[in-house]
C-alpha cells in the first residue's frame, strides 16, 4: 500500500507542477513581443483609424506612416507573415475584441483561397495562451482536430509538443525585454535586392478555391462588417512575369471581384507597370523591397484618399 | 510504433497493466500480442513475414534436435540459415549486389539487365533474422534445446522491446526468463522507468536535435567548409550514440519492468582506450555475435597474423553489410577492421614510443590520450556512416580541411538557442557518464534523501518536456537496420 501511495504521490505533485508551470507559461510567453502575434495582442483599449491585415504581402510592403497620412489617422499594420485566412481572422478576432478600428485594408491573395497546392502553414502554437477563449478553441478545433482538446486539459501538454516553436525561449527573451524587428506600427520594409532563383524554378499552377479557406475569409468580412469596420480589399503587387505561371489568374480575380460587388467593399488591384514590370521594386516574385513597397504605399495612399473623398 | 510517439505512450502503460493482472499462465500470450500489435502498428503487412521467419526456425530447430544423424542435422541447419538469409538478402540486399554487379558488367561492355526489387525494408529485420540465426546455430551446436512451445518462441523472436532493434537477444537467456512468474515488483518498476526516463533524454533532447545540424551539412556537403564539417562530426558522434544506446536504454527498461531483463548494449563506448575495446562496449549484442557465430569458428586469433588479418576483414566486411546495403557502411566498417589491424601491427612500435616518452609515469594523461585519440579514430569512421555516398564522405573530408580562419561561423539550421540546450545536454550526459564511472549512479541516488532524489527526478522528466524533440519525431536510426 505504501509503494500505492507514493505512486500517487508522485505523480500528483507532478501533475501540480505541470499545471503550475503551464500557468506560468500562459501568463509569460504573451510579454515576448518580438513574436508578433504576441505585440498585436498586446494593444488594448486602443482606438485605430484604420488597421491592415494580410500576409507577408503586407506585412512588409505596406509603409504605415503613408497611409496615415493620406487617411489622416493612427493606423496599425496586424498582418502576420506565412498566414493565410483562417489565422488572420483568428488575430483579427482577438486584435478587434479590444481594440477599436473603423477602416480595415484587407490584402488579398491570389492562392489565398487554394490550401492544397500552395499552403501556409497554421501556426497554431502562437495561440497556446489565448486557447481558453471559446472563439479561438474552436478556431484550432476546425484547424487542428481534437489534439486542440489535450491542449486545452491536459497541464502542458501544449507546451510540450511544440516546445521547439514556443515556451522556455519566449520567456527570455520577454524577461530580456527585446524589441521586435519590425517597427512601431508594425510593418517591416527588406532592403534586399532582386533575386532570380523564385522566378527560375516556377512551374504553372492553377489555384483551388478550397471551402475552409473561403469560410474564413467570408469570417472576416461578416466580423467587420458586425463590429462596423469598413473595408477595403487589396491586393499587393507582384512581379510581372509570374503572371504567366498563374494559369487561372484571371479566374481567381474575377471571383474576388464577385465577392467584393456582393459585399459592397471596394477592391483595389494593383498592377502598375511602373511597380510591377521593374525588378529592382522586388527582392522576390512576390514581395516588394523596400524601394517598391514605399512606391507602393504612396499609389495605395492615394487611392483611398480618392475614395475617401 | 515508435518508442518516441503518442501511440507508445498508450500503449506501454495498458501493456504493462494487463500484464501484471493476467494471470501467469496467459501472460506469454498477452506479451505476443501486444507485440505483434506493436510491429504492426507500423505495417502489418510485414507481420506475416516475422512469423514465417519464426515458423520455420522453430519447426527447423525441433527437427534438427531429433535428427540422429549428424548430416541430417546440418541439412536441417543450412535449410533454417538459408531460409532466414534468403528473406534477409531479398529484402535488403538484392538491389544493392544487383545494381553492384550491373556497375561492373557495364564496365565491361558486357550488357546485364535484372529488374530490381521496389520492397520496403521489414523494420528490425537483421535484428530478428541475427536473432533466429543464433538460436538455430546454438541449437545444432547443442548448446540449448529447442524451445518446444511455439508462443514461447514467438514471443522470444517479436518481443516488443527489442524487436525493432535489439539488442540481438540469446535464445538461451531470454527464453527461460518468459516461464518465470514475475511479480509486480516497484523498485524493478522504479529502475525501469529511471532507465526509460534517461534513454528519452539521450533520444529526445540530445540525438534529434542534433539530427538537424547533421543533416543540414551532410546531406548538403558541397555547401559547407571546415568548422561546421567539423562540428557535424563530432555531433554525429554523438547523435547515433545517443540514438542508439537511447533506445536500449528504452528497450532494456520497458523489459525491466515486466520482470524481464534484456542485455546491456552499450558501455560508455567512447571512454574506450582502443578500438578493441570500442567494440567491447559499442552495440554488445552485435558485437558479441559476430565473435560467436563468425569470429571464433573462423578461427578467432588463434591463427597465423595473415589468416587473422583475414579473419578481422571478414567479420568487419559482414558488420558493415549488416548495418546496410551501402558502400558506405561496407567502407566505415572495413575502416574499423583495418584499425584494429594496423593497431596489433604497431603495438612493438607503440610500446617503444610509451616507453621513450615516459608517459606510463602519468597513467592519467596516457589514459585520456587514449581515450581522445580512439575517439577521433572513431568519429572519422562515422563520417562514412553518416554520408550519403562515398564521394560525399570523400566531398566532406576535403572540405573539412579547407578552414577560413575569417569566418568561424559553425551556426548550422540550429540558433544559437538550440546549441546552447545541445551543449548542456551533451555536458550533462557526459557527467553522469563520468561519475557512473566511478560508482553505479543508483549507490549515489540511494545514498540521498527522499526528496533530493524526487527533485531530480522532476527536474530531470521537465528537462525531457522541455527539451525534448516532440513535433515530428525522428525515427531510430538503427530501426532501418
Amino acid at each position: 500500500m505504501s509503494n500505492i501511495f507514493r505512486v500517487a504521490f508522485f505523480s500528483s505533485v507532478l501533475v501540480v507542477l505541470f499545471f503550475s508551470v503551464n500557468i506560468i507559461y500562459d501568463l509569460a510567453i504573451p510579454y515576448d513581443i518580438t513574436e508578433k502575434v504576441n505585440w498585436i495582442l498586446s494593444k488594448k483599449n486602443e482606438e485605430y483609424n484604420f488597421a491592415v491585415l494580410g500576409s507577408s504581402r503586407a506585412y512588409l510592403t505596406v509603409h504605415i506612416p503613408t497611409i496615415e497620412q493620406a487617411l489622416n489617422g493612427k493606423g496599425i499594420n496586424i498582418s502576420l507573415e506565412g498566414t493565410a485566412y483562417p489565422e488572420q481572422y483568428l488575430i483579427f478576432y482577438l486584435f478587434t475584441n479590444q481594440t477599436r478600428i473603423t477602416h480595415l485594408l484587407f490584402q488579398i491573395d491570389i492562392f489565398g483561397l487554394d490550401d492544397s497546392t500552395f499552403s501556409y502553414p497554421y501556426h497554431e502554437y502562437l495561440y497556446f495562451p489565448y486557447i481558453y477563449n471559446g472563439n479561438v478553441f474552436d478556431s484550432l478545433l476546425d484547424n487542428c482536430g481534437y489534439r486542440v482538446y489535450a491542449w486545452k486539459y491536459l497541464p502542458f501538454f501544449k507546451y510540450a509538443e511544440y516546445n521547439s516553436q514556443i515556451g522556455l525561449i519566449n520567456i527570455m527573451k520577454a524577461v530580456r525585454g527585446l524589441k521586435p524587428v519590425f517597427d512601431e506600427s508594425g510593418s517591416l520594409l527588406i532592403e534586399k535586392e532582386w533575386d532570380d532563383s523564385t522566378v527560375k524554378n516556377m512551374k504553372p499552377q492553377v489555384f483551388a478555391i478550397s471551402e475552409k479557406r473561403l469560410k474564413y475569409f467570408l469570417q472576416i468580412i461578416e466580423l467587420a462588417k458586425k463590429r462596423n469596420i469598413k473595408v477595403t480589399m487589396f491586393m499587393a503587387p507582384e512581379y510581372s512575369a509570374i503572371y504567366k505561371y498563374q494559369t487561372n489568374r484571371k479566374d481567381i480575380l474575377r471571383f474576388y471581384n464577385n465577392l467584393a460587388t456582393k459585399y459592397n467593399i471596394p477592391f483595389l488591384e494593383f498592377r502598375d507597370k511602373d511597380i510591377c514590370e521593374d525588378k529592382a521594386n522586388f527582392y522576390n516574385a512576390g514581395h516588394l523591397n523596400k524601394k517598391g513597397a514605399l512606391l507602393f504605399s504612396d499609389r495605395l495612399a492615394k487611392t483611398l484618399r480618392t475614395y475617401k473623398k | 510504433m515508435l518508442f518516441n510517439s503518442f501511440h507508445f505512450l498508450f500503449f506501454f502503460p495498458i501493456s504493462v497493466t494487463a500484464y501484471f493482472l493476467t494471470p501467469y499462465r496467459y501472460r506469454w500470450a498477452l506479451l505476443l500480442v501486444a507485440s505483434f500489435y506493436f510491429y504492426a502498428a507500423w505495417k502489418v503487412e510485414f507481420l506475416p513475414l516475422i512469423l514465417a521467419s519464426t515458423i520455420i526456425t522453430y519447426f527447423m530447430a525441433i527437427r534438427m534436435n531429433a535428427a540422429s544423424s549428424a548430416s541430417v542435422r546440418r541439412g536441417y541447419l543450412i535449410v533454417s540459415l538459408c531460409a532466414n538469409l534468403g528473406i534477409l538478402f531479398i529484402f535488403k540486399y538484392f538491389n544493392f549486389f544487383n545494381d553492384s554487379l550491373q556497375s561492373v558488367l557495364s564496365q565491361v561492355n558486357v550488357l546485364y539487365s535484372m529488374p530490381r526489387f521496389e520492397l520496403l525494408l521489414p523494420l528490425g529485420i537483421s535484428f530478428y533474422t541475427f536473432s533466429l540465426l543464433s538460436y538455430s546455430i546454438d541449437v545444432y551446436r547443442g548448446d540449448m534445446k529447442p524451445e518446444r512451445h511455439l508462443g514461447i518462441f514467438s514471443l522470444y523472436v517479436s518481443f516488443f522491446p527489442k524487436i525493432l532493434a535489439g539488442p540481438i537477444e540469446r535464445a538461451s537467456r531470454l527464453i527461460p526468463q518468459f516461464y518465470e512468474k514475475n511479480t509486480f515488483d516497484y523498485e524493478r518498476m522504479t529502475g525501469g522507468l529511471k532507465l526509460m526516463l534517461w534513454g528519452f533524454f539521450k533520444k529526445l533532447v540530445i540525438a534529434d536535435r542534433l539530427s538537424i545540424y547533421v543533416s543540414k551539412v551532410y546531406d548538403h556537403p558541397a555547401d559547407y567548409q571546415g568548422l561546421p564539417i567539423i562540428m557535424a562530426t563530432y555531433f554525429f558522434a554523438f547523435q547515433i550514440y545517443c540514438d542508439f544506446s537511447g533506445y536500449s536504454d528504452i528497450a532494456v527498461g520497458a523489459a525491466q519492468i515486466t520482470g524481464h531483463k534484456l542485455m546491456d548494449n552499450f558501455k560508455q563506448p567512447y571512454f574506450s582506450r582502443s578500438i578493441q575495446e570500442f567494440w567491447q562496449r559499442w552495440h554488445i549484442s552485435l558485437s558479441t555475435w559476430l565473435r560467436d557465430y563468425l569470429y571464433i569458428p573462423l578461427g578467432g586469433n588463434r591463427v597465423s597474423s595473415q589468416r587473422w588479418y583475414f579473419n578481422i576483414l571478414i567479420v568487419f566486411l559482414l558488420c558493415g553489410l549488416w548495418h546496410g546495403s551501402s558502400w558506405t557502411f561496407i567502407v566505415w566498417s572495413i575502416l574499423h577492421g583495418f584499425y584494429l589491424i594496423f593497431s596489433r601491427l604497431t603495438g612493438t612500435i607503440r610500446a617503444r614510443i610509451t616507453a621513450l616518452t615516459s608517459i606510463e609515469r602519468y597513467p592519467s594523461i596516457q589514459k585520456y590520450m587514449r581515450v581522445a585519440i580512439t575517439f577521433h579514430l572513431v568519429a572519422f569512421a562515422w563520417i562514412f556512416f553518416r554520408a550519403n555516398t562515398i564521394s560525399d564522405a570523400c566531398l566532406l573530408i576535403h572540405n573539412m580541411v579547407q578552414i577560413d580562419t575569417g569566418n568561424l561561423h559553425i551556426n548550422v539550421a540550429l540558433g544559437n538557442y538550440e546549441l546552447a540546450i545541445a551543449f548542456l545536454s551533451i555536458g550533462i550526459m557526459e557527467c553522469i557518464h563520468f561519475i557512473q564511472s566511478r560508482q553505479p549512479l543508483r549507490n549515489l541516488f540511494a545514498r540521498q534523501p527522499e526528496w533530493i532524489r524526487w527533485s531530480l527526478y522532476y527536474s530531470a522528466i521537465f528537462y525531457v518536456i522541455n527539451f525534448g524533440m516532440f513535433k515530428n519525431p525522428n525515427q531510430f536510426i538503427y530501426i532501418q537496420f
